[in-house]
């Protein structure tokens, strides 16, 4: 097993807070610490401030892969309107 | 006031199939469902309203997913992934290919849970307690409050 992760990807990932789109990711990768933790550096293309809801249960990010897609609640997020930092909740798809 | 939570919930139509709609329509998706109704003529600056337009148009703006299959019994898709909304171009031309029965069909159990929701908004609006003789024109507070960021 991996002590620590790094995942970056070409494909377009998004912040969604239920249906809606909250966020369309430029450029992101996402971290797994040592402890365990997930974590999200990302770039964003567009960005709704109003429909950023850290911690909230309909807060996801959403990154589509061949066949699926991975989902990661986003428990805690800081952004300036472009970049933004996040702390996720652990891989629930 | 509030904002709209978009919440999802689940119906079956009476062929069995489900659908997850939207329970409540945004402003702005509420002038996106007007909008298909609508069609404007720059030249004239004629405004046409077409109603033949207005089911199709409730079912887009409402429709989130369902477990509708083809002929050979797989998922229709119209959205990539469950906190998707569909893909317009793939949710008309699976709409297209229904059976007129399974049509009328999905637009009566949207029409049903709008009538729902609206029942219940008014039950609720009636239980909605507000002081007696309450005046509608308080001072504003000294400082901001809710919630919103």
């Amino acid at each position: 097993m991996f002590r620590r992760l790094t995942v970056a990807g070409q494909a377009t990932a998004s912040l969604v807070f239920g249906y809606h789109t909250a966020a369309v990711l430029a450029s992101w990768s996402v971290s797994k610490s040592e402890a365990g933790v997930w974590s999200l550096d990302a770039i964003a293309r567009e960005l709704d401030p109003v429909k950023c809801r850290p911690g909230d249960r309909d807060f996801y990010l959403v990154i589509p892969r061949k066949g699926g897609y991975l989902l990661f609640p986003v428990r805690a997020m800081v952004h300036d309107g472009t970049a933004i930092a996040a702390t996720l909740g652990p891989l629930e798809h | 006031m509030q904002i709209v939570r978009p919440e999802e919930v689940q119906l079956t139509l009476t062929n069995g199939a489900r659908v997850t709609v939207r329970r409540r329509l945004n402003v702005r998706e509420q002038r996106e469902m007007y909008a298909d109704v609508i069609t404007f003529n720059r030249e004239t600056g004629e405004v046409v309203r077409n109603p033949l337009e207005l089911p199709r148009a409730t079912i887009r703006a409402y429709l989130l997913d369902w477990t509708v299959t083809d002929d050979r019994g797989e998922l229709v898709r119209i959205r990539d992934h469950p906190r998707a909304v569909p893909d317009r171009a793939r949710l008309d031309a699976a709409l297209d290919e229904l059976d007129p029965d399974d049509y009328v069909d999905l637009l009566a159990t949207i029409d049903a849970h709008l009538a729902r929701e609206q029942a219940r908004r008014e039950a609720e609006k009636k239980t909605r307690t507000s002081p007696p003789n309450a005046d509608p024109t308080l001072n504003s507070p000294s400082e901001p409050v809710g919630a919103l960021t």
